[in-house]
């Protein structure tokens, strides 16, 4: 019988010019664990390849900022934000 | 459209906000301040400036200067003429980085009081979106001061706004990439 393997939940933030190409503004992910931030992005842009047309965008887990090619390892209920240029003030 | 019937528009929009996963404001995202900070630096109602210029007052005297800008909507944006804008914005993230911004312009200027208001939502032309009041035992640390938060708020904190134009259609507004420390 094969093992199951285990899997983590994240939530995925999307903002502004980001959620007009997702069409929705969050979504829950289910990933392997051991899945990196450098990984998840890949997932997320092979399911929304326009995302690679809008440049400078930074991500975020748990609310501070990451380098998209880290291979920081994602936990279960972690918050995963695309944030595109700001324009606040 | 006139201003009145935008208006009409922004406070059913703000009703709907109450809905937008990005924009919620949840109860347990407030956080620990000390008694100097504002306690909500982000909100989707009109920001009563009055009550700002109130929470200034010092009657112990330690500041001769209060300054306070309010940045509000401007009928021409980056996409032509505009008659509103739409306001977004990671609310937890933006108070945690308001919050640090206040934190550091603080200790670097001196600053006694100081209040830090973004709104979020659909704003008329003319609404304020953005209030800064802060004050200093002088005038000079005092206006200094109110450019430094301004310019970090532009850098760091994450709002997106998009123009609502006159001629119908709406666009974010291209602005720049989030600026780390």
């Amino acid at each position: 019988m094969p093992t199951l393997m285990p899997k983590i939940r994240v939530t995925v933030l999307y903002f502004a010019f980001i959620h007009e190409i997702t069409r929705k503004k969050e979504e829950i992910m289910e990933l392997s664990t051991n899945t990196s931030i450098k990984e998840l992005i890949l997932i997320i842009l092979t399911r929304y390849p326009n995302i690679k047309n809008i440049k400078n965008i930074k991500i975020s887990v748990n609310y501070r900022i990451v380098n998209s090619n880290s291979n920081l390892i994602l936990k279960n209920a972690d918050e995963v934000a695309l944030l595109p240029p700001i324009s606040g003030g | 459209m006139k201003s009145r019937d935008l208006q009409k528009k922004t406070n059913k929009s703000e009703l709907n906000s109450s809905n937008d996963s990005h924009n919620i404001m949840k109860n347990n995202d407030s956080l620990e301040l000390s008694s100097t900070l504002s306690s909500q630096r982000i909100t989707n109602s009109d920001i009563d400036v009055n009550d700002v210029i109130s929470s200034m007052v010092d009657a112990e005297g330690h500041s001769g200067a209060t300054v306070i800008f309010l940045g509000s909507v401007r009928n021409f944006g980056m996409n032509g003429k505009v008659k509103g804008m739409y306001y977004e914005s990671y609310v937890k993230m933006a108070e945690n980085k308001i919050k640090n911004i206040e934190e550091k312009a603080m200790e670097k200027y001196g600053i006694k009081k100081i209040k830090i208001v973004h709104r979020i939502g659909k704003l008329a032309l003319g609404n304020n979106s953005v209030v800064i009041a802060l004050s200093t035992p002088h005038s000079k640390d005092a206006f200094t001061a109110c450019r430094f938060i301004l310019a970090r708020i532009k850098q760091e904190v994450p709002i997106w706004k998009k123009e609502i134009l006159s001629k119908g259609d709406e666009k974010w507004v291209d602005g720049k990439s989030i600026k780390t420390n």
